[in-house]
C-alpha cells in the first residue's frame, strides 16, 4: 500500500481505499455513518467548475463533498 | 366514527434523507406533504392520526438520518422523539436504489429496538436499472417483516396495517438482533454488561455500543465499519448483481455536470423556466385582473342600487376588489413557477444546481443551496423565502430568507423596465438596468456578511449530500404539489392583502378632498426631509408608500398622484416632464431596495416566527436605500 494522501488531491477516476477519517467528532461520525469507513473504496468522479465541490463514488452511490470535507478523508491507492 | 377502547398504535417512520418517506407517508395516511429530492427537507416532525379497521394509528414522519448519532440536529430530534414518545412500532424505510446506507440504519435500529418493520421503497426504479431486490430474502436474513412497494409510492395498505398491528403486539415473541463485532469490542461489552438495562431509549447492548463509540475513536470506527460490512454483505445477498455500466443518469450528468457546459446548461434551464412561466401566465394574469375589475364594477353598481353608501361601495370596488385582483393576477405565474420548481426538485436536477453553484455562492458567503431560494426569489420573494426551508443551519436559513427579499421580483422588474425605458434609451437603459441589478447583488453579499457577524457560520452545517439518480416525476405528484403550494400561498396572504388594501384605500381617500390633503399625502409630506436627502419629492415618497402594500402598485399610484388619467396623456410623458433622469434613477434604486412588500414580510415572519428578523429585514433595507439613494443623488449631481 502506498502513502496516505487526502481525498481532495486524488486523481479523478482513480480507485482509492479509505485509511481513516479526521476532523471534529461530529464530522467524523457523520462521515463514518455515510459509509466512509476505513477499507472502503472511493473514487473521485468529477470536480465542479473551480474544483469545488467534488463528486465522489462510494458504496455504489454518488456523493457531493466540499473540498474541505474531502481533506478530512485519508486515502491510499487501492491497487 | 365508532368509539374504540383500544389504545392508538404509534408508529415512528425513519429512514435516510430522500428515501421517499414523504410519498409513503402520503399513501399511508392520505395526508399530503410535499415530496422532494432534498436532504433535511422535513424540518418539523409531523404526526398524522388515521383510522383503519376501527383502530387508531399515529404515524410520525421523522427527519432523514443516517444513523443514531447525536451530532446533527436531525439525529438529536429523532433520538429525543424516540426516547420521549417510545413508539409502539419503528418503521424503517429502505430505498432499493441505495440499499447499503439504508441497511446500515436498519441494522442499528434492529440492535436498538425489537418492534421494527421495514418498508422497501423504489423497487420499480431499481428494476429499471436491472437491480432486483428480493424482499423475502431480507425478511429471512434479519427476521423482520418487510413490506415492499407495489408501484411507485403505493403500498398494500391491508398488509401494511396488519403488520403494524402484529409488530406492535406487546405479547408477541421478541426477536433480538446482534451483530458480532471484533474481539476487543465484544470483550468491552461483556465487561460493561449489567451496568445498563433495556429501556425506552433502546436495548442495553445498543446503549453500551454508543458508550464505547463516545469513549474511543478507534472503537467508533470499528463499530460503524463492522456494521457497514454486514450491511454490504446483506445487500449483496438480497440483490442481483448491480450492473456496472453507465446508467442514463450518468450519461445525462456527463453533460449536466460538465466543468464547462454544466454552467451554461443550468442557465438555459432556468432561462427557459422563467420564459415559459411568464409567456404562459401573462395572458391569464391579465385576464384575471380584468375579470376582477369588471366584477368589482358590476358588484359596485349593484351595491349602490341596493342602497349601500357610495363610499362603502367604493371601498369594496376600489379598495378590496382592486387589491385582491392585483394579488390574484400573480397566481398564474406562481402556479407555473411552483410547477417548474417541483419538476426541477423532484427530478433531482436541484442537487446538480447545488453542485454547480456552490463555489460561487460560498464566495459570496452563502451555501450552494441558497442558490435555489435566490433564483426562486426572482419569481416572487415569497417563493424564495418558502424555498429557504431546504437549508438546515440557522445561518444559511437566515441569510437565504433575508437575501431572497432583495431578489428582483417581476413586480419590481415591471416597474423598473417601465421607468427605465421612459427615461433612458437603448445602451444607457441597459446599463442602468444592469447597474441596478448589480447593486442588488452586492447588497445580498453585504447582507450575508452582516448576518455572519451575528450568527456563527459553521457550526452544525455540513455540506456533504447524496447525488441521487434522476427520477421521472409523475404528472400526478407535479400537479398536486403545484396546486397545493399555490393554494397555501392564497391561504396565507388573503387576510393581509385585504387588510392592506383597506388601509391603503382609507389613507388615500380621507379626508375627502384634493389628493394633497389625504392622510397618505400628509405622511409623504412629513417624510419629505428624508426624501430631500435623496432628491425625492413627497409625491415620489407617497408612491413608495403605496409600494409597501404591493410593489407593482407604485406605477398606478404615480398615475394617481400626477393625475395621469385625467390629463389623458400617458404616464411616461408626464413623469419625464416632472422629474429628471437622475431623480428617476435614484427613485428606482430606492424603490428596488427600500423594503419588501407586506406579503413578503408576513411570509418572513411565518417562516421564522421571529419578529426581529422581519424588523432587521425592514430596517436594513430602508437604511441601505436611504444611504445608497443619497449617494446616488449627490454623486450624480456632481457628475452630470
Amino acid at each position: 500500500m502506498g502513502k496516505d494522501i487526502t481525498l481532495d488531491i486524488a486523481a479523478e477516476q482513480q480507485e482509492m481505499k479509505i485509511t481513516g477519517v479526521t476532523g471534529s467528532q461530529a464530522q467524523k461520525t457523520r462521515m463514518l455513518q455515510m459509509g466512509f469507513t476505513p477499507g472502503t473504496r472511493v473514487r473521485i468522479v468529477r470536480r465542479a467548475p473551480m474544483a469545488d465541490p467534488l463528486e465522489i463514488k462510494v458504496r455504489g452511490t454518488r456523493m457531493l463533498l466540499r473540498r474541505d470535507e474531502c481533506q478530512k478523508i485519508r486515502v491510499a491507492s487501492a491497487e | 366514527m365508532k368509539e374504540n377502547t383500544t389504545r392508538p398504535i404509534s408508529v415512528a417512520i425513519i429512514g435516510n434523507p430522500n428515501v421517499g418517506k414523504s410519498v409513503l407517508f402520503n399513501s399511508i395516511t392520505g395526508a399530503s406533504q410535499i415530496i422532494g429530492n432534498w436532504c433535511g427537507k422535513t424540518t418539523e416532525v409531523c404526526t398524522m392520526a388515521v383510522h383503519y379497521r376501527n383502530r387508531e394509528f399515529h404515524f410520525t414522519d421523522l427527519p432523514g438520518i443516517y444513523g443514531f448519532g447525536s451530532h446533527s440536529s436531525e439525529e438529536i430530534l429523532v433520538n429525543d422523539f424516540l426516547r420521549e414518545e417510545a413508539p409502539d412500532v419503528v418503521m424503517v424505510v429502505l430505498d432499493a436504489m441505495n440499499l447499503e446506507r439504508g441497511l446500515y440504519l436498519l441494522l442499528e435500529t434492529l440492535e436498538r429496538y425489537h418492534h421494527v418493520m421495514v418498508i422497501l421503497n423504489k423497487v420499480d426504479a431499481a428494476l429499471e436499472q436491472d437491480v432486483i431486490v428480493f424482499h423475502d430474502r431480507l425478511e429471512m436474513e434479519l427476521q423482520v417483516p418487510v413490506t415492499p412497494e407495489v408501484s411507485q409510492g403505493q403500498l398494500n395498505t391491508e398488509e401494511l396495517f396488519s403488520t403494524v398491528i402484529e409488530v406492535a403486539d406487546p405479547v408477541a415473541p421478541r426477536r433480538s438482533y446482534a451483530i458480532r463485532y471484533g474481539e476487543k469490542i465484544e470483550r468491552a461489552l461483556t465487561a460493561l454488561k449489567g451496568t445498563v438495562n433495556d429501556d425506552a431509549a433502546g436495548s442495553a447492548r445498543w446503549t453500551l455500543l454508543k458508550q464505547l463509540e463516545a469513549k474511543s475513536d478507534a472503537m467508533q470506527s470499528e463499530i460503524i465499519g463492522t456494521r457497514y460490512n454486514v450491511a454490504e454483505d446483506i445487500a449483496a445477498r438480497i440483490t442481483t448483481k448491480r450492473s456496472t455500466g453507465e446508467t442514463l443518469s450518468d450519461r445525462i450528468d456527463r453533460w449536466a455536470l460538465h466543468p464547462v457546459w454544466g454552467g451554461p446548461i443550468l442557465m438555459i434551464v432556468f432561462g427557459l423556466m422563467f420564459y415559459l412561466t411568464f409567456a404562459v401566465s401573462r395572458p391569464v394574469s391579465e385576464w384575471i385582473v380584468e375579470a376582477f375589475d369588471i366584477a368589482g364594477e358590476l358588484i359596485g353598481k349593484w351595491l349602490v342600487s341596493w342602497n349601500m353608501p357610495v363610499l362603502l361601495a367604493d371601498l369594496f370596488v376600489d379598495g378590496i376588489m382592486k387589491g385582491v385582483g392585483a394579488a390574484m393576477g400573480f397566481l398564474p405565474q406562481m402556479a407555473m413557477f411552483f410547477l417548474f420548481y417541483t419538476l426541477i426538485q423532484d427530478s433531482g436536477y436541484m442537487v446538480r444546481v447545488v453542485f454547480l453553484a456552490d463555489k460561487i455562492m460560498s464566495a459570496m458567503g452563502m451555501s450552494g443551496k441558497t442558490f435555489l431560494p435566490l433564483v426562486l426569489g426572482c419569481s416572487c420573494n415569497v417563493n424564495g423565502i418558502l424555498a429557504s426551508r431546504i437549508l438546515s443551519s440557522r445561518y444559511d436559513r437566515t441569510v437565504a430568507i433575508l437575501v431572497s427579499s432583495y431578489a428582483p421580483c417581476p413586480a419590481r422588474l415591471g416597474v423598473m423596465v417601465f421607468l427605465v425605458s421612459a427615461f433612458f434609451v437603448s445602451t444607457s437603459a441597459t446599463l442602468v438596468m444592469l447597474a441596478l441589478l448589480g447593486i442588488s447583488l452586492a447588497l445580498m453579499v453585504l447582507v450575508a456578511y452582516i448576518v455572519s457577524l451575528f450568527i456563527p457560520r459553521s457550526g452544525e452545517s455540513s455540506f456533504m449530500m447524496e447525488l441521487p439518480p434522476y427520477q421521472k416525476p409523475t404528472v400526478q405528484s407535479l400537479t398536486i404539489s403545484a396546486t397545493r403550494m399555490t393554494l397555501n400561498f392564497v391561504h396565507r396572504i388573503r387576510n393581509v392583502i385585504i387588510a392592506a388594501s383597506v388601509v391603503m384605500w382609507c389613507l388615500s381617500k380621507f379626508p375627502v378632498g384634493p389628493f394633497e390633503q389625504t392622510y397618505i399625502a400628509r405622511i409623504g409630506q412629513i417624510l419629505e426631509p428624508v426624501g430631500s436627502l435623496m432628491g425625492l419629492n413627497w409625491q415620489l415618497i407617497v408612491a413608495l408608500l403605496f409600494g409597501i402594500a404591493a410593489k407593482e402598485s407604485v406605477l398606478s399610484s404615480l398615475g394617481i398622484i400626477y393625475h395621469a388619467a385625467q390629463d389623458s396623456g400617458n404616464l411616461a410623458e408626464i413623469l419625464i416632464h416632472n422629474i429628471s433622469p437622475l431623480t428617476a434613477f435614484t427613485f428606482l434604486l430606492v424603490y428596488m431596495i427600500y423594503t419588501p412588500c407586506v406579503t413578503t414580510l408576513v411570509t418572513m415572519y411565518q417562516e421564522t416566527k421571529d419578529w426581529r428578523i422581519v424588523l432587521y429585514g425592514v430596517l436594513g433595507s430602508v437604511i441601505s436605500a436611504v444611504v445608497l439613494g443619497s449617494l446616488s443623488f449627490h454623486i450624480g449631481r456632481i457628475l452630470f
